[in-house]
């Protein structure tokens, strides 16, 4: 009784180990610098976007990693062909009996191209540009260890199949 | 709200590359156990950006930027880690 209970206090201290040690990472994102030579600075509009994440028992996450991805690819798409710049976070979060409950929240300024400048197809569509600077873009963050092989033979076959 | 993405300022000059700064903050269990104690977790990006312009003296804002944010199980909580990284501007 006593050995029984006592491989089964050992067990649960290894789990606790292992728990203790792990975690999740984040998705990296990076935010897209504004060309103010491009941008008709006397236009800005101000727009939002958030995204929510569960942590369920305060471990188990579920949409939690990605959600800084999430908001900013909303907040992008709420730009439409504009221009971002003075983005501004907020993070809360929230006890939902059984987990957490956290939100990101983003708030930009946006402003369109000057006139005769063209549309900003780039953000607009996102598939006006050469191929090969989309790859060389890909092959840069990849080099810069910001996209993981994965990630980044995803993203690469994404964009060839884009283009097709 | 914490900026991250500032408005650069105009003729922007790169003080230096690739600063970082890191912050963390904590979601503790607290006592009675349907409670939960924030530590340090509410102002985690805020350090972060302030912990990068640190690294590059005179620098006003940081541009190209990127954000991570990574968690960890402590046993009594989670505890969540935010790296901001980007070029320091003056």
């Amino acid at each position: 009784m006593k050995k029984g209970f006592s491989v089964c206090a050992e067990s649960l201290l290894a789990l606790m180990l292992v728990a203790v040690g792990s975690g999740c990472l984040g998705t990296k994102v990076k935010f897209e610098d504004i060309p103010l030579e491009k941008a008709d600075m006397t236009r800005g509009r101000t727009i939002e976007s958030s995204a929510t994440g569960f942590q369920l028992l305060c471990l188990i996450p579920i949409s939690i990693n990605d959600r800084l991805s999430e908001a900013y690819w909303r907040l992008k798409r709420s730009a439409g062909s504009d221009y971002l710049t003075d983005i501004q976070i907020s993070e809360s979060w929230a006890w939902a009996y059984i987990g957490t409950i956290h939100k990101t929240r983003l708030i930009a300024q946006a402003y369109p191209q000057k006139p005769g400048e063209g549309v900003n197809h780039e953000v607009a569509s996102g598939s006006s540009r050469s191929l090969t600077e989309k790859l060389n873009e890909l092959k840069t963050l990849h080099d810069n260890h910001m996209l993981s092989d994965q990630e980044y033979e995803a993203a690469r076959a994404k964009a060839v199949e884009q283009y097709k | 709200m914490t900026v991250i993405v500032p408005k650069p300022p105009d003729h922007a000059q790169v003080v230096a590359k690739d600063v970082q700064g890191t912050a963390s903050g904590a979601l503790c269990i607290g006592y009675p156990p349907l409670s939960l104690i924030p530590i340090g977790l509410n102002e985690r990006m805020e350090k972060a950006y302030s912990d990068a312009l640190s690294k590059a003296p005179g620098a006003t804002a940081l541009k190209s930027v990127t954000v991570e944010e990574d968690w960890y199980w402590i046993v009594v909580g989670t505890l969540r880690y935010v790296t901001i990284t980007g070029d320091a501007v003056k």
